[in-house]
């Protein structure tokens, strides 16, 4: 007897990573020789090595998680429904970390591997993890002329008003984090986007091995083996970034709200939002005024804008659980107030993943559609502002976009 | 005592509050703008002022007035620079002073003050701003021209390389006045296709140091990126390589390198698998990463 377990409801092995909200997922009979009954029932459980991801089970959209879940699985090769998440606290530290297991009576039928794949806290990425990311980064960017050089391209000074300034702001940047996030996966599916904690020490973010150590021209300095020693923007080679004399690299940028400061500016998206200057705006200007990070125009030139907006995104994701915004009906989950400018509005589609240009667009569109992800709808090759709020599928299973945080359950 | 200590009060500075329950923009304000209150105080508001979070800021031009006082502290016109920084992010609500943005820091480009002049050319010549650019490339033609070191000139200047910027980057790698500034003339050279045989020269030159043959290294992957990959697998196969030299060309092979070549490459596979075992750390784990993506 053979089962077949579909990850995302795909057979893809690029679709079998799951994070924190239920991923659906199918099983079936594939060679029924052996069964007796017209049903069998299946044992689904994980299977793990010490420090790896765990995942749990349910039949449904709703109830309870469990580690281990019996299906009632016809033997004519119909599929039928169930739903893995990664179980909360237990992420993967390596591709297919965990397998899922399928078993009758005892006997295994059927087995694939799975990761729980969340976006973790920088400073705490094991080595692995660490090098995968700035491998993926740099391939991604090549010679500078790279798929990378779209990213760089969307978020210039003529682009500024699409992505800041505006209720859009963490939406807009969702989209961007996701579009290259989905890109490196495309390289390497076990990449997901860390986050730096601005509000907390990182020294090992600002590592030769990381992303770099400065020296005292400014310059970022990195081991001989990382590839980022090879990064280039806009024709120029490496990386320009200082700290801020004030900024110790041992403890927390100074001036920047807390995480609870962040998360108690209001219940509100139109008061939450003010989080644009502070903590996002001071994290960029902890550096000095000629490093890349610190002006919006070349902010993206520097791997560290994708680590520091990956960690605004958290705090959004943080405030949304709290307070349970994910609802685009719900007024108090976005500042759809009038006036605001194009690409501001909950039903107004966003530059340049929609492809428009010229008029109060800019005047070209660089990137092509938001990338897709095997298994995984949300939030669509053209997204509009409202498609960026729900991110877990909380509010509609279609939403999830497959991205979580270590740090935030499912809602 | 000079003009800027004398304009700070002596008192001490008030204690901030802490938590979400933070001082008004207009008591922020009220303090920042006050040359009676204390220099750490006035930065103190600056910072936590609450700058650009709507569509308009009608603190931004006061900010701007105190960047561009020369009677103000330094330290409180650099904490008004950082804070404008900040709120330019809000592209709505700064675009109104934008303009006058630049133009202060034009005037603050030429400032008595190093620290105050190094801040307002890195804000300006990052945005490609033909002045800076100017002033900068003046500097390195005539010494006693220069606003900042010529390393650091340098530097600003790779943020727009240009013809002129090449000619006066040869002519300093030519008679470098410092390491520094040949390394960073050699960083800004390395935009211009045309200095590859340098750059070849200069990777498999074993007496240069070690941070040069990297630069090549970086340099050829942009402009010549072929010949990173012949000169990589080379300075692999030499033994008598330097290590930093070697994992950085492995981190190239390994990156960056044609798959398929790489595969059928036996005598490159035999070295790396070799070096994946008996090199020093640094080569050893560059060495592993290579054959962990090339499947040995």
């Amino acid at each position: 007897m053979n089962i077949e377990l579909q990850i995302n409801n795909s057979i893809d092995p690029r679709a079998r990573y799951v994070s924190w909200a239920p991923a659906p997922c199918w099983i079936r009979v594939t060679n029924p020789s052996g069964a007796n009954s017209p049903t069998i029932n299946v044992r689904i459980s994980g299977k793990s090595a010490t420090g790896a991801g765990e995942v749990v089970f349910r039949g449904d959209t709703t109830g309870q998680f469990s580690s281990v879940l019996t299906v009632p699985v016809p033997v004519t090769g119909a599929t039928v429904p169930f739903f893995i998440a990664g179980k909360f606290g237990r992420p993967s530290v390596s591709d297919g970390d965990v397998t899922i297991e399928a078993s009758v009576g005892g006997a295994l039928v059927g087995s694939v591997p799975v990761m729980v794949r969340v976006r973790k806290n920088a400073n705490a990425l094991t080595p692995n993890e660490r090098d995968r990311f700035v491998s993926a980064l740099a391939r991604l960017n090549n010679q500078g002329t790279g798929r990378f050089s779209d990213f760089r391209a969307m978020h210039t000074f003529v682009a500024l008003s699409q992505a800041h300034g505006a209720p859009g702001f963490l939406p807009w940047h969702r989209a961007y984090l996701l579009d290259l996030e989905r890109e490196l996966q495309a390289l390497d599916p076990s990449v997901s986007l860390p986050y730096w904690r601005f509000d907390q020490a990182a020294p090992n973010v600002f590592r030769p091995e990381f992303l770099g150590a400065s020296d005292n021209l400014g310059n970022v300095r990195f081991t001989a083996a990382n590839p980022l020693r090879f990064w280039r923007t806009d024709g120029v080679p490496g990386i320009i970034r200082r700290p801020i004399p004030s900024f110790n690299l041992n403890a927390a940028p100074p001036g920047l709200l807390t995480e609870a400061e962040t998360l108690g500016l209001g219940n509100l998206y139109r008061l939450f939002r003010i989080m644009e200057a502070n903590p996002h705006g001071r994290a960029h200007t902890r550096f000095d005024n000629f490093s890349l990070i610190s002006d919006p125009g070349t902010a993206p030139r520097d791997p560290l804008f994708f680590l520091l907006h990956c960690n605004v995104d958290r705090l959004w994701a943080k405030w949304q659980r709290r307070n349970g915004r994910f609802n685009p009906a719900q007024a108090a989950s976005y500042d759809n107030s009038p006036g605001s400018p194009i690409g501001h509005n909950l039903s107004d589609t966003m530059w340049p993943w929609n492809g428009v240009t010229g008029g109060s667009r800019p005047p070209t569109a660089p990137g092509g559609t938001l990338a897709s992800s095997p298994g995984i709808s949300g939030p669509g090759l053209h997204p509009r502002v409202r498609d960026l709020l729900d991110y877990q599928g909380a509010v509609s299973a279609a939403s999830r976009m497959g991205f979580d945080y270590d740090d935030v359950p499912f809602a | 005592m000079s003009k800027k200590q004398k304009s700070a009060k002596s008192s001490k500075p008030s204690r901030r509050p802490k938590g979400p329950a933070r001082r008004s923009a207009r008591g922020l304000m009220s303090i920042a703008t006050s040359p009676s209150k204390h220099v750490k105080e006035r930065v103190a508001a600056l910072e936590e002022a609450p700058l650009a979070v709507s569509y308009h800021d009608e603190n931004l031009p006061e900010v701007l007035r105190i960047l561009g006082d020369e009677n103000e502290p330094t330290k409180v016109r650099l904490a008004a620079l950082q804070a404008l920084q900040t709120a330019s992010f809000n592209a709505v609500a700064f675009a109104p002073v934008r303009g006058e943005y630049m133009a202060t820091l034009r005037k603050v480009a030429k400032d008595p003050d190093p620290e105050l002049r190094e801040n307002a050319l890195g804000v300006l010549a990052r945005r490609k701003d033909g002045f800076a650019q100017k002033k900068l490339l003046e500097g390195l033609q005539d010494p006693e021209k220069a606003l900042l070191p010529p390393e650091k000139a340098l530097q600003l200047l790779s943020y727009d390389p240009h013809a002129e910027a090449y000619q006066a980057a040869r002519e300093i790698v030519r008679r470098p006045p410092n390491d520094d500034s040949r390394r960073e003339a050699l960083r800004l050279l390395s935009a211009d296709a045309k200095a590859s045989p340098m750059f070849e020269k200069l990777l498999r030159d074993k007496s240069e140091p070690l941070e040069i043959r990297q630069l090549s290294a970086a340099a050829l992957h942009a402009i010549n990126p072929e010949k990173l990959q012949e000169h990589a697998r080379e300075i692999v196969l030499d033994p008598s390589e330097q290590d930093d030299i070697q994992a950085a060309s492995l981190a190239a092979l390994t990156n960056f390198g044609d798959g398929e070549a790489i595969a059928n490459d036996k005598a490159l596979m035999k070295r790396i698998d070799r070096l994946s075992s008996e090199a020093p750390t640094t080569v050893k784990q560059s060495a592993r990463q290579f054959l962990g993506k090339y499947g040995q």
